[in-house]
């Protein structure tokens, strides 16, 4: 049973391209506040956003926005704001002007009005009336964003909202999408970097590989992926000598000897740092190469899809 | 290069792994390799080898049609009881699927030369060993090749169905013999004007669908222009305009080949393209002149664009 | 809501290098009707041959589609090819409103650009508004055309990314190759109703279509709105780029 305050329900959907698969089964509910939907680039993350807001038709399942189905439903829009990742806008208007059609386009009565007020929120005043044209990367994001929440929507869908941001822009539109979620806004906003997820989102998705492979509270995740077992490699003056200490220690799991090389793995990243160089002392070898195996996100992101 | 051997853990801030790469020290096929590649790739381009669906469905239609009028002579041939049936001559062919081959022109013009400049490989093929002039080169080598497949193809088919159709098939071919040259020579005057034009046009167009209707302008333009000024003006000058039109140059270099520049009268002025043509009474020999140096200065020109900033 | 439609889309259209390449291609046929009224041998009496040989080699053959597939393909297709149609789309717009708004700033460009070229190019060259209304003739039936031709290419270019090819192809293999020698395709080729709303509307002789008027108009209006319902049909099931 789906709770009341659910805004957006994603239930068993899939979605393939010929036979690539690029959403597999994927169900969750969205309620008011901040959710990042997190993932290596290619996981999904665009096909899911475009689902919710109905630019793709699910190959199967059923998404529902603010009960009624977002496929051919344009008139989900009336409470929905949807910033593409695409960086293309029109480039004669300003962002003002933008900011407007978008109000006049949703049948706003006071256009004019609405557009200020959107350009305010996303700090674009000084730049308004210059065509986009010749916006930085950073101006077009907060454009768009403009433009997107022109009508204050009850949902606001962004793909990718802080490419080309710089560090400020990022902070201060961070700080804009938290006061829309304290007014009861559902944001939904998709990254491929960990920190940005880390710094904005309360609740988070993690997809990879078209698979939902992790979500809810973002720390709790946080800690299971850094408790996940980790694998480092080795070189020393005596592998064997070195490997026969470790295997002692009760966080090693395995020990690998391979030609010239040790490979460790270990369930507790930060016991194992703070262990190793007292082995590797104790045991009299001459430590000459010490690193992580496995420390891209994208590795972190298979650890938990189990492959 | 030997240096002390960096102590383990002691403040080495940076290190760069040995990750197993290697060099590659083999043989290497060189810079006439890379060419036929990439002349190779490009005429699979242009009938949609190696693409999606509808460039394939695109060439293939293109190629039916240019084939058609061949293809209903030889059904015409075997069916019809009379001898040396013509349906279709083979200098007048060029000029009924004119359009068909402008268009062809159009299409893959604008596809193998926009595409490498849309998806930003140009910068990455002229970062090998090919070179610009190479480049430009290939590129208007693999249009022509493709062309020859719209012209020369369905001419040397209606020959060899012409010869299979006559009562004695043996004595048709030695009849015509001379017809073969002609094809081949006519055709590939066509083929290297219309490819050198064709990416020269491209060449200088930023977009696909710009390049694309440009192409198919400037070719179709210059032939209705040219075509309505001469027949409505009756004016010494106007054998001049002729030349404009590429349509009509083809037109008589084909007619001039096949030895069938036709007779002038007072109407030829407002008569077919070959009449007009021929109205203009320049040396017959000035039109597949003219095919071969516009190949040469439309390469010389699209050599230049790709030496240039693209 | 249907104003800024409107104005969007026309702003896309005339603001770009696309209509200054049709309004060039637009002055080719009134600079060769100058040519022939000032160099060429028309006499006294308006030579109807003359101007239905230009406009209908010129406008209806080449001028007419060029400038609608111009327009036609890009109102809705270079929106969707750079992805700015999806701020179109992300509102509570009814499909067919936009599809309609395409296709009236689409055929209204085209009008705007062809029809003045049809006018000028009969009154040069037969020397002012004549008395079996070629000119008038010419230019409604470059107007319908204009309506038809559009209207159909803003269609296509829901169903196909691949718009301006394909018609193209339609309109240089079908119309200009097929239908001149099969003459019962007649009834799909929209060069034929162009040529039979115009062979209606004047007496002049030299004037001649395989349609009659009644008959043109009538496919005129099928082909109109046939194109407007299957572009609401693909629209409403748009699809964001899909992955080869």
């Amino acid at each position: 049973m789906v709770s009341e305050a659910a805004k957006v329900e994603v239930q068993n959907v899939s979605r393939w391209y010929g036979d690539v698969v690029a959403v597999n089964d994927i169900s969750f509910t969205l309620e008011p506040g901040i959710t990042g939907l997190l993932g290596p680039n290619g996981a999904g993350k665009s096909t899911m956003l475009h689902m919710i807001s109905g630019f793709l038709r699910p190959s199967v399942g059923v998404i529902s926005v603010l009960g009624a189905t977002s496929w051919r439903n344009p008139e989900m829009f009336r409470s929905v704001g949807l910033v593409p990742e695409r960086e293309s806008v029109y480039p004669f208007l300003g962002a003002r002007a933008f900011a407007e059609a978008s109000a006049r386009l949703h049948g706003l009565p006071d256009p004019e009005d609405a557009a200020g007020r959107a350009i305010a929120r996303v700090e674009l005043e000084d730049a308004q009336d210059r065509p986009m044209g010749g916006y930085s990367k950073g101006m077009r994001q907060r454009a768009k964003i403009a433009a997107a929440l022109v009508h204050d929507p009850e949902v606001l869908v962004l793909d990718e909202p802080f490419n080309g941001t710089d560090p400020r822009q990022r902070l201060q539109l961070m700080e804009m999408l938290r006061r829309m979620a304290s007014e009861g806004c559902t944001v939904l906003f998709s990254s491929h970097i960990l920190e940005e997820v880390e710094r904005l989102a309360e609740n988070v998705l993690v997809i990879v590989n078209g698979r939902l492979a992790a979500s809810g509270d973002f720390r709790q995740i946080r800690r299971l992926m850094t408790d996940r077992p980790h694998t480092f490699e080795l070189r020393t003056s005596d592998n064997r000598a070195l490997a026969a200490a470790l295997v002692g220690l009760p966080h090693v799991s395995a020990v690998e000897l391979t030609d010239s090389r040790l490979d460790v793995r270990t369930t507790d990243f930060g016991a194992f740092t703070a262990a190793i160089a007292g082995a590797v002392r104790d045991s009299g070898v001459t430590l000459q190469q010490l690193r992580p195996a496995d420390e891209s996100l994208e590795s972190v992101f298979s650890y938990l899809v189990g492959s | 290069m030997a240096q002390a051997e960096p102590t383990p853990g002691a403040g080495a801030a940076g290190t760069i792994y040995d990750l197993g790469y290697q060099g590659y020290d083999g043989p290497r096929r060189g810079r006439r390799y890379a060419l036929w590649s990439l002349y190779v790739l490009s005429v699979r381009n242009a009938f949609g080898i190696g693409r999606g669906a509808l460039p394939k469905v695109m060439a293939f239609v293109l190629l039916l049609f240019a084939h058609s009028l061949a293809i209903i002579q030889l059904i015409l041939g075997a069916v019809l009881p009379v001898d040396e049936f013509e349906f279709v001559s083979p200098e007048d062919y060029y000029g009924l699927i004119q359009f068909i081959l402008v268009l062809f022109v159009a299409a893959i013009a604008s596809d193998i030369v926009g595409n490498d400049r849309r998806t930003n490989t140009l910068a990455l093929y002229f970062s090998r060993p090919i070179e610009r002039d190479d480049y430009a080169l290939a590129k208007i080598a693999a249009l022509c090749s493709g062309l020859l497949a719209l012209t020369v193809l369905p001419q040397l088919l209606m020959f060899a169905g012409n010869a299979l159709g006559a009562s004695d098939g043996l004595d048709w071919v030695r009849d015509n013999a001379d017809e073969l040259p002609r094809i081949i020579a006519s055709g590939v005057l066509l083929c290297l004007a219309f490819g050198s034009l064709g990416v020269l046009i491209a060449s200088y167009a930023e977009r696909r669908a710009f390049a694309m209707i440009s192409v198919i302008a400037i070719f179709l333009v210059s032939f209705t222009v040219v075509g309505v000024v001469v027949s409505e003006i009756d004016n010494d000058q106007m054998r001049w305009a002729i030349f404009l039109s590429p349509l009509h140059v083809v037109d008589g270099s084909t007619h001039y080949i096949f030895d069938a520049l036709p007779a002038v009268d007072e109407l030829s002025r407002r008569g077919e393209p070959a009449d007009q043509v021929a109205w203009a009474d320049f040396p017959g020999y000035v039109w597949p002149f003219a095919l071969l140096a516009t190949s040469v200065v439309a390469s010389a020109l699209v050599v230049r664009r790709y030496r240039g900033s693209v | 809501m249907t104003l800024t439609l409107l104005s969007l889309t026309a702003h896309q259209l005339l603001g770009r290098r696309r209509a200054i390449l049709i309004a060039l291609l637009a002055l080719i046929p009134v600079g060769v009707a100058l040519l022939i009224r000032f160099a060429g041998d028309l006499g006294s009496e308006p030579q109807y041959g003359t101007a239905a040989d230009t406009i209908g080699g010129f406008v209806f053959l080449l001028l007419l589609p060029i400038g609608a597939l111009v327009f036609g393909t890009s109102a809705l297709g270079s929106e969707v090819e750079d992805g700015t149609v999806v701020y179109l789309l992300a509102h509570p717009i009814a499909r067919w409103r936009v599809v309609v708004v395409k296709a009236v700033v689409a055929s209204g460009a085209t009008m705007l650009l062809t029809a003045p070229a049809s006018l000028l190019t009969a009154v040069i060259i037969l020397g002012g508004f004549d008395e079996e209304s070629l000119w008038w003739a010419a230019t409604v039936a470059t107007l319908v055309g204009s309506i038809v031709y559009s209207t159909l290419f803003v269609g296509l270019s829901t169903v196909t990314s691949r718009a301006l090819i394909i018609g193209l192809i339609y309109v240089f293999v079908w119309e200009a190759f097929i239908t001149n020698l099969f003459s019962g395709t007649r009834w799909v080729s929209v060069r034929e109703y162009v040529e039979g709303t115009a062979d209606a509307l004047t007496t002049a002789a030299p004037v001649t279509a395989k349609l009659e008027g009644q008959e043109a108009a009538i496919a005129s209006v099928v082909v109109v709105a046939a194109s407007l319902v299957v572009g609401t049909w693909f629209l409403t099931r748009f699809e964001i780029g899909e992955r080869a």
